[in-house]
C-alpha cells in the first residue's frame, strides 16, 4: 500500500482516551458478536443457577420416578406435579434439569481446560520465544510433534490408558490443547520481542523478569484471549464427542454429550428430545462462543495499529 | 534437496521410533492383560505357562525389544477378538476409512474454495457475511450431532438416503471401493459430508484470510495496472498465493480427517478402522490399538513428509531445509 | 568517474506549448471511512505534456499516491469515489467502461510502485511474457525473445538467463529494472512512477533514476514521477507539483519552484531540506532554519526553558579524554544450512572497526545496507555480542572480564530508535514510558518523578499535559521527541541515535535534528548518529565515518571528509545522493550496473588487517585495495 493513503493527521487525538470504554464499542459495533455475548452471558448465568432454575436434582436418583421414563415434552408428571417442559429420559429424568447441570458440566470442563492449558502453553511459548536457542527447539519439538497428530486421536488414547472420569476428560484435554497455546504465544512473542520497545527497555537497563511481565505479556495476550476463547468451544466439543463415543465422563454425570449419546438411541424411534434438545443446548453454547471470539478476533486484531 | 529429504525421512524414522515408546508404555498402563487373556477358573499352573507363552514374565525392556522385532516383521499380534493377525484385521478395514477421507477431503475443497474465494473478493456482498456466518456454524457444530441430525433427517424423515453401510462395493485392484456403484455413493455421501464440514469451514476461512491479505499487496496492484482482466488477476495472480497455504493444510489435515473418521464410522456404522479402534478400546483388544496407533503414526509421518515436499514444489520462495515453521 | 552527457534536446521541447497528454481538473477523491464519504484530494488540477517529466512532490498523507491511483483508476470503487476530470489523448478516462481503461493500462499509460511489486511466485519470464502476450499478442517464442530484449533495454545483465529466475532471488534494484521493463513492454506514452526509488540504497538509487531518464529520451515517454524526496524532483523533473495534505499547492517549472517558490508550504518544505554541499566552509553543524508552512515566517529556535546565550553548537575539546572508546570492533554471524546444521558462511558485519567519540562531539556513521553501521551502534549498546575488540565508556570498560555492570553503563548511554511506531510500548501511558528507566535506576519519589518527567517533555518541545496519553494518539515526529525525552531521563553522557530520523518526513526531521543539536548544546552530549543520508549526516556531525562491508573506508573532520573525500567510495556515494538543484539535472551519471556486495565469507575468510593512511589533520582513509563495490575496483 503506498504509504499516504491514511492521512495521519486525520487522527482525532480524544479518540482513544478511554481504551476499555472504545473496545467495548468497537466490539458492540457487530450484531453477530453482540448476539453471540447475550447468548453466552444467558448460558453462564442458566449453568452457574442451575440449582435454582431446575425442578429436580437429575443426579439424585431418589428424585426420579421411572413410570415418569420417556414422556414427550409438556407431559405433566405422574407423581411430582409439575411438567415436563421438554420430555423425559428413560429413567424419568427430567430433561430440562439434566440439561442445565449437563451445561455446567460441558462449561466447567471447557473452561477449566483451555485455561489451564493457556496458562501452560503461553507460558512455555513466551520462553521459547524470548530464550531462543535449545530451548526454543526443544519446546517447539515437542509442539511440533504434537500437533502433527489430531487432537481427538490423542484424548481417545489418553483416556483408552486412564479410563473415564471428569478429572480424566479434562486432563486429556489439557495435554491435546496445550500445544495450540504454545505455538501462538511464541509466534506473537517472536514478532513483539523484536519489537524495537523490546530492546529500547534492554537498553534502559530494565530487568529482564519486569520487560518479559510487564512489556512482552501484555502485548502478547489479545490473541491468546481470542485463541482461548475459541480453544474453549473446542473444548466442549471435544468432550462432548469423547462422552458421546463412550469414553468421556461417566453416566453419573452426564455431561450434554453424554445426554445425546444417552437419547441417541431412542431417536428413531420417535422420541427425538432426549438427544435434540441437550444437541441443541450444546451447539447454541458453541456457537456463542465462537461468535464471540470471531467477533474479539477483529476487534483485537493488531492491524488496527497505525 | 537431496540429502534434505534423507535427513527429513531420518527424522520421521526417529518419530516413529517415539511412538513405539510411547505406544509401549501406553498399552502396559490399560489394566493387566493376564486378567483379559486368562479366565479366573484357569489354574495357577495354567496361568504361569500363559504368562510364560506371551512374555509377560519378562522384564519390560525385553517385552519392549521383543515389540520392536515384532514391528519389523510386521507382528503386531493376534486380536483377542477376531482371533485373527492385528495388521489383517486393521488393513481389511483401511481402505474403507481412506475411501470416506478422501471422499471427505476432496468434498470440503469442493466447498471451501469457491466460497472462501467469493466471500473474500466481495467481504461486503450480503452473501459473504452469509457465508461467513455460516462458516462458524461449520466449525461450531460437533461431527457427531451433525451425523446423527443428517440421519434423521435425510434417512429417517425424508427417507432419501441410507443411513448406514457402505452399500454395494465393486472389487478393484483387489480392494472393495464403494464409489464405483451408485448405491455405494449414495451410502457414501451423507458421512463424507459429515466428515467433510469441519474441513470445509476451515478451507472456506483459510481461503478468505488468504485472499484479503493478498489483495491489498503492490503485486495485485501491478497486475491489474498492467491492463490484464480481472479474472486473470484473480484466477493467476492472487489464486496461486492463496492457494499454497491452502494445499499445505488441506495434506496436514488429511490425517486429521482420518482420525475424525472414528466419530462418523461410529454413527454412520461405516466399516473402516474407526469404527474397529472404538469397539477394541470397549473391549480392551490390545494388538488392535497397538496395530491401528502404528498404521496411524505411519500414516501421519508420510503425510507431513509429503506435504513438506509439495509446499518446497509449489513456493518458490521456501529452500527445503526450512519448510515447516508454521 | 562519471560523464556528463550533453544537454538532452528534449528539455527544450518539454518547455513548449503543446496539447497536453494527460490533463487532470478538478480532481477530487474520497475514501469511504466510518465517518462517512471523506475527500483525501481536493480539486487538484495539472496536465502532463508529451515528453515531460512531472514530479509530484509532497509529506506523508499529501495525497500523491492517491492521485496516481485515481488516474489509473486502480482504486476500490467500492470504497473510493473519484470526481473530476481527467483526460489522456482527449479520451475521458472517468467516462470509461472497466473495459477501456484495461485497454489503455500497461498499454498507453502504464506504472511502477515502490518495492516488491512483482509477484513472488512467478517467474521474471512469465510475468514479463504475460503482458507481451496478452497485450501485444505476441507468440510464446517472441514474446520470450522479446522480454530477454527488454530485460537488455533495462540494463539487467545475463538477461536470458533471469527470465526463469523468481523475484526473490534478485536484488531490490534488479527487481525495479524488472518491473521497469515490465512497465515499457507495450511502448506507453505516459509512465507513472510511485516512489520508485525510496526503497533502495542510494548508490541503486542513483542508477535506476538515470535509467528512466535515458529510457524516457529512448521512448519519447511523458513520466509522472512521484517522491518525498525534493533532491530526487530536481534530478529528473521538468516541472513540479507540490502537494500537502490532500491539495495541490503550487505548480510550475521545477527551477522556478526552487528559486521562486510563491506558497508558505513550499517555502518550509525547501528550508528544510538538507543539501549536500551547503554546509561546505564551516566546520561546526548548524540549524536549520525553519518556516512556518502556514505563514511562511521563519520559526524560531526550539523552547528553551532555562534562558542561555544562545550560540552555535559547541566545538568540542579534542584534547580531552574520549568519552567513548571503540578499539578493533568485530561481529559476525555464523550461517548454517545444509542436512547437518554445518557452518556455511559468515557475515562479516563489522571488521576491526574503531573510532573514539570526544564529550559534546557528534560523531557520524553512514553508509548503505550492509555496512554494519546499525550493528555497531547495537554491539555499543550491548544488543549484540562482538567477537572482538573493547569498547570504554569513560573510565568504565564496558567489554571484557572486567566489564562495569550494565546497569552502570545503561545511566551513561541511551539509545533512539529509527522507527517511533515501534519503539514506545503501545500500553504504556508517556507518563509510564518516562518514568520507567528512572524507576529501575534512581531512588526517586514518585512526584520527583512526576516532575522530572513533566521538564523532560518541555526540553523536547512537548507539553507536560500529555502524559496522560498513548503512544498511539501521537504523529510520528512527537513520538520520536517522546522517545528522545525518555532517552534523556537518566541524563546520559552518550546517545545513540539508529536512524533516528530516517523514517520522518522532511519537515519532521529537520524539527528533530534541530532539536537534538539545541538538546546536545545544553547538555553537553555525546551523539554516534548512524545514518545512510550524506545530507543529514553533513548537517548534525563534527566528525564523520563512512562505512562500507564492515569496515570503516574513511574517517575524520565533517568538513575534511565532505570537502575533500578521499576515499573512491566515499566520492561515489556523494556523487550518488540527490541534490535539490535543478541546475545539476542534465547531469548524466553513466549506468554502470552495480550491486551492493554481501558481507557474507567462507568460513575459512580470513579478513586482512586494517591500515588507515592520514591524508589530513585527523581524517584517515582505509587503504585495502579490493574493499571496494566491484565498479569501482579497477
Amino acid at each position: 500500500m503506498p504509504s499516504d493513503i491514511v492521512d495521519p493527521f486525520a487522527r482525532d487525538p480524544e479518540a482513544t482516551a478511554r481504551p476499555l470504554r472504545d473496545f467495548a464499542r468497537s466490539y458492540l459495533r457487530s450484531p453477530s458478536g453482540a448476539v453471540g455475548l447475550v447468548l453466552l452471558v444467558l448460558i453462564v448465568l442458566a449453568a452457574l443457577c442451575a440449582p435454582l432454575l431446575s425442578f429436580q436434582n437429575p443426579y439424585d436418583l431418589l428424585q426420579l420416578d421411572i413410570m415418569d421414563g420417556q414422556l414427550p415434552p409438556g407431559a405433566s408428571s405422574m407423581a411430582a406435579g409439575y411438567t415436563y417442559l421438554l420430555g423425559t429420559d428413560d429413567q424419568g429424568r427430567d430433561m430440562y434439569s439434566a440439561i442445565l447441570y449437563g451445561l455446567r458440566i460441558s462449561l466447567g470442563v471447557g473452561v477449566i481446560s483451555a485455561t489451564t492449558a493457556a496458562v501452560i502453553g503461553a507460558t512455555l511459548g513466551l520462553i521459547a520465544a524470548y530464550r531462543g536457542g535449545r530451548v526454543e527447539a526443544a519446546i517447539m519439538r515437542l509442539v511440533d510433534f504434537q500437533l502433527s497428530f489430531p487432537t481427538i486421536l490423542i484424548a481417545l488414547m489418553i483416556l483408552a490408558v486412564l479410563g473415564k472420569g471428569i478429572g480424566n476428560v479434562i486432563l486429556a484435554l489439557v495435554l491435546v490443547e496445550w500445544a495450540t497455546f504454545a505455538r501462538t504465544a511464541r509466534g506473537v512473542g517472536l514478532v513483539e520481542s523484536r519489537k524495537e520497545y523490546i530492546e529500547a527497555s534492554h537498553v534502559m537497563g530494565v530487568p529482564t523478569w519486569r520487560i518479559l511481565l510487564q512489556h512482552l505479556l501484555p502485548n502478547c495476550i489479545p490473541p491468546l484471549i481470542v485463541i482461548a476463547t475459541v480453544q474453549v468451544a473446542r473444548a466442549i466439543s471435544l468432550e462432548a464427542t469423547l462422552s458421546f463415543l463412550g469414553v468421556g465422563v461417566p453416566i453419573t454425570q452426564p455431561s450434554l454429550g453424554l445426554l445425546i449419546s444417552n437419547g441417541y438411541q431412542y431417536m428413531f424411534s420417535g422420541m427425538y428430545w432426549m438427544s435434540v434438545f441437550p444437541g441443541l443446548s450444546l451447539l447454541v453454547t458453541i456457537v456463542a462462543i465462537n461468535l464471540v471470539g470471531d467477533r474479539l478476533r477483529d476487534v483485537l486484531n493488531p492491524r488496527k495499529d497505525s | 534437496m537431496f540429502a534434505s529429504i534423507l535427513q527429513r525421512i531420518g527424522q520421521a524414522v526417529f518419530v516413529m521410533f517415539c511412538m513405539t515408546v510411547v505406544v509401549f508404555i501406553g498399552m502396559n498402563l490399560i489394566g493387566n492383560p493376564i486378567d483379559l487373556l486368562i479366565s479366573p477358573s484357569a489354574t495357577p499352573a495354567e496361568r504361569a505357562r500363559l504368562i510364560a507363552e506371551f512374555g509377560l514374565d519378562q522384564p519390560i525392556w525385553v517385552q519392549y525389544w521383543r515389540f520392536l522385532v515384532g514391528l519389523v516383521h510386521l507382528d503386531l499380534g493376534t486380536s483377542y477378538i477376531f482371533n485373527e493377525p492385528a495388521l489383517r484385521v486393521i488393513m481389511q478395514r483401511f481402505p474403507a476409512t481412506i475411501e470416506l477421507a478422501l471422499a471427505a477431503t476432496f468434498l470440503s475443497v469442493l466447498i471451501g474454495v469457491p466460497l472462501g474465494l467469493y466471500a473474500g473478493l466481495r467481504p461486503y456482498a450480503p452473501l459473504s457475511r452469509f457465508i461467513m456466518t455460516g462458516s462458524i456454524l461449520g466449525f461450531s457444530l460437533p461431527t457427531f450431532w451433525v451425523g446423527m441430525m443428517f440421519i434423521l433427517v435425510f434417512s429417517v424423515q425424508l427417507g432419501w438416503l441410507p443411513s448406514g453401510g457402505r452399500g454395494d462395493t465393486v472389487t478393484l485392484l483387489g480392494v472393495k471401493w464403494s464409489f464405483l456403484t451408485w448405491d455405494g455413493l449414495s451410502h457414501m455421501l451423507l458421512p463424507a459430508l459429515n466428515l467433510a464440514l469441519f474441513k470445509a469451514s476451515l478451507i472456506l476461512r483459510l481461503t478468505r484470510a488468504g485472499v484479503a491479505e493478498v489483495l491489498p499487496q503492490d503485486y495485485v496492484r501491478l497486475a491489474h495496472a498492467k491492463g490484464l482482466s480481472a479474472r486473470r488477476v484473480v484466477f493467476v495472480h492472487v489464486l496461486k498465493n492463496v492457494m499454497i497455504p491452502v494445499v499445505t493444510v488441506v495434506g496436514l489435515e488429511f490425517g486429521s480427517v482420518i482420525a475424525f473418521s472414528v466419530v462418523t464410522e461410529t454413527i454412520f456404522a461405516w466399516p473402516g478402522m474407526g469404527k474397529l479402534i472404538i469397539d477394541s478400546i470397549n473391549n480392551l483388544d490390545r494388538p488392535i490399538i497397538v496395530a491401528y496407533l502404528m498404521i496411524i503414526v505411519l500414516l501421519f509421518v508420510t503425510i507431513n513428509l509429503v506435504v513438506d515436499i509439495l509446499y518446497t514444489v509449489l513456493d518458490p520462495r521456501v529452500q527445503f531445509s526450512k519448510a515447516r515453521t508454521r | 568517474m562519471q560523464a556528463a552527457a550533453p544537454l538532452s534536446p528534449l528539455a527544450a521541447a518539454a518547455t513548449a506549448p503543446s496539447h497536453p497528454l494527460l490533463s487532470v481538473q478538478g480532481l477530487t477523491t474520497s475514501f469511504l471511512t466510518p465517518q462517512g464519504w471523506t475527500p483525501v484530494l481536493r480539486n487538484v488540477s495539472f496536465d502532463i505534456h508529451p515528453r515531460e517529466t512531472l514530479a509530484v512532490v509532497g509529506e506523508s498523507g499529501s495525497g500523491k499516491s492517491v492521485t496516481a491511483l485515481s488516474i489509473m483508476r486502480l482504486l476500490n470503487p467500492r470504497s473510493s469515489k473519484i470526481e473530476g476530470d481527467i483526460r489522456f489523448d482527449g479520451t475521458a478516462l472517468t467516462g470509461l467502461s472497466d473495459a477501456g481503461i484495461r485497454r489503455l493500462r500497461g498499454a498507453e499509460m502504464s506504472m511502477i510502485f515502490q518495492d516488491a511489486s512483482l509477484n513472488p511466485v512467478y517467474t521474471i519470464g512469465f510475468q514479463l511474457t504475460e503482458i507481451l502476450r496478452l497485450k501485444r499478442g505476441l507468440s510464446r517464442s517472441d514474446a520470450t525473445r522479446e522480454a530477454i530484449a527488454l530485460l537488455e533495454k533495462v540494463r539487467i545483465p545475463g538477461a536470458g538467463r533471469r527470465l526463469a529466475s523468481y523475484p526473490h532471488e534478485l536484488s531490490g534494484g534488479m527487481r525495479q529494472r524488472v518491473a521497469i521493463a515490465m512497465a515499457l513492454a507495450c511502448k506507453p506514452r505516459l509512465l507513472i512512477a510511485d516512489e520508485p526509488t525510496t526503497a533502495l540504497d542510494v548508490t541503486i538509487q542513483a542508477q535506476i533514476i538515470e535509467l528512466i531518464k535515458l529510457l524516457q529520451d529512448e521512448e519519447h515517454m511523458s513520466v509522472m514521477f512521484i517522491t518525498h524526496d525534493m533532491g530526487v524532483v530536481a534530478e529528473v523533473a521538468d516541472r513540479t507539483a507540490v502537494m500537502f495534505r490532500g491539495d495541490l499547492v503550487e505548480t510550475g517549472p521545477t527551477a522556478e519552484i526552487f528559486a521562486r517558490p510563491r506558497q508558505p508550504y513550499t517555502k518550509a518544505l525547501l528550508a528544510s531540506i538538507p543539501r549536500l554541499g551547503s554546509m561546505n566552509g564551516t566546520d561546526l553543524p548548524q540549524p536549520f532554519q525553519l518556516i512556518d508552512h502556514r505563514t511562511g515566517a521563519p520559526v524560531a529556535a526550539e523552547p528553551q526553558p532555562e534562558p542561555q546565550p544562545a550560540r552555535a553548537p559547541a566545538a568540542p575539546s579534542s584534547d580531552a579524554a574520549p568519552l567513548l572508546t571503540v578499539e578493533g570492533l568485530s561481529l559476525r554471524f555464523d550461517m548454517r544450512g545444509g542436512a547437518f546444521h554445518r557452518l556455511t558462511g559468515r557475515v562479516h558485519a563489522v571488521e576491526d572497526v574503531s573510532f573514539r567519540i570526544a564529550p559534546g562531539e557528534t560523531l557520524s556513521l553512514v553508509g548503505e545496507s550492509g555496512s554494519g553501521k546499525s550493528t555497531t551502534a547495537r554491539a555499543i549498546m550491548g544488543l549484540n555480542r562482538l567477537q572482538g575488540g573493547t569498547i570504554r565508556l569513560g573510565d568504565l570498560q564496558a567489554t571484557g572480564p572486567d566489564a562495569a555492570p550494565r546497569a552502570i553503563l545503561c545511566r551513561r548511554q541511551q539509545m533512539i530508535f529509527q522507527d517511533p511506531f515501534a519503539s514506545l510500548d503501545p500500553r504504556f501511558r508517556i507518563a509510564d514510558l518516562l518514568a520507567e528507566p528512572m524507576r529501575v535506576h534512581l531512588d526517586l519519589s514518585e512526584d520527583e518523578i512526576r516532575r522530572r518527567s513533566a521538564g523532560l517533555l518541555r526540553d523536547v518541545g512537548l507539553s507536560p499535559e500529555m502524559m496522560q496519553r498513548y503512544p498511539h494518539q501521537f504523529s510520528g515526529g512527537q513520538r520520536q521527541r517522546i522517545a528522545i525525552a525518555r532517552a534523556l531521563a537518566l541524563d546520559p553522557q552518550l546517545v545513540v541515535a539508529d536512524e533516528a530520523v530516517s523514517a520522518l518526513d522532511v519537515s519532521v526531521k529537520a524539527q528533530v535534528i534541530n532539536l537534538m543539536m539545541e538538546i546536545q548544546r545544553r547538555r553537553q552530549l555525546s551523539y554516534l548518529f548512524i545514518s545512510h543520508d550524506m545530507a543529514v549526516v553533513e548537517r548534525i556531525s563534527h566528525r564523520v565515518a563512512v562505512m562500507y562491508l564492515g569496515r570503516i573506508v574513511e574517517i575524520g573532520p565533517r568538513r575534511s571528509v565532505f570537502e575533500t573525500p578521499s576515499h573512491p567510495y566515499t566520492r561515489q556515494l556523494m556523487a550518488a545522493a540527490p541534490v535539490p538543484d535543478p541546475a545539476r539535472r542534465h547531469l548524466r551519471r553513466g549506468l554502470e550496473v552495480d550491486e551492493i556486495r554481501t558481507p557474507i565469507r567462507p568460513p575459512d575468510y580470513r579478513p586482512a588487517p586494517t591500515r588507515m593512511i592520514e591524508v589530513g589533520p585527523g581524517h584517515f582513509v582505509l587503504d585495502l585495495p579490493d574493499h571496494l563495490p566491484t565498479a569501482l575496483q579497477t
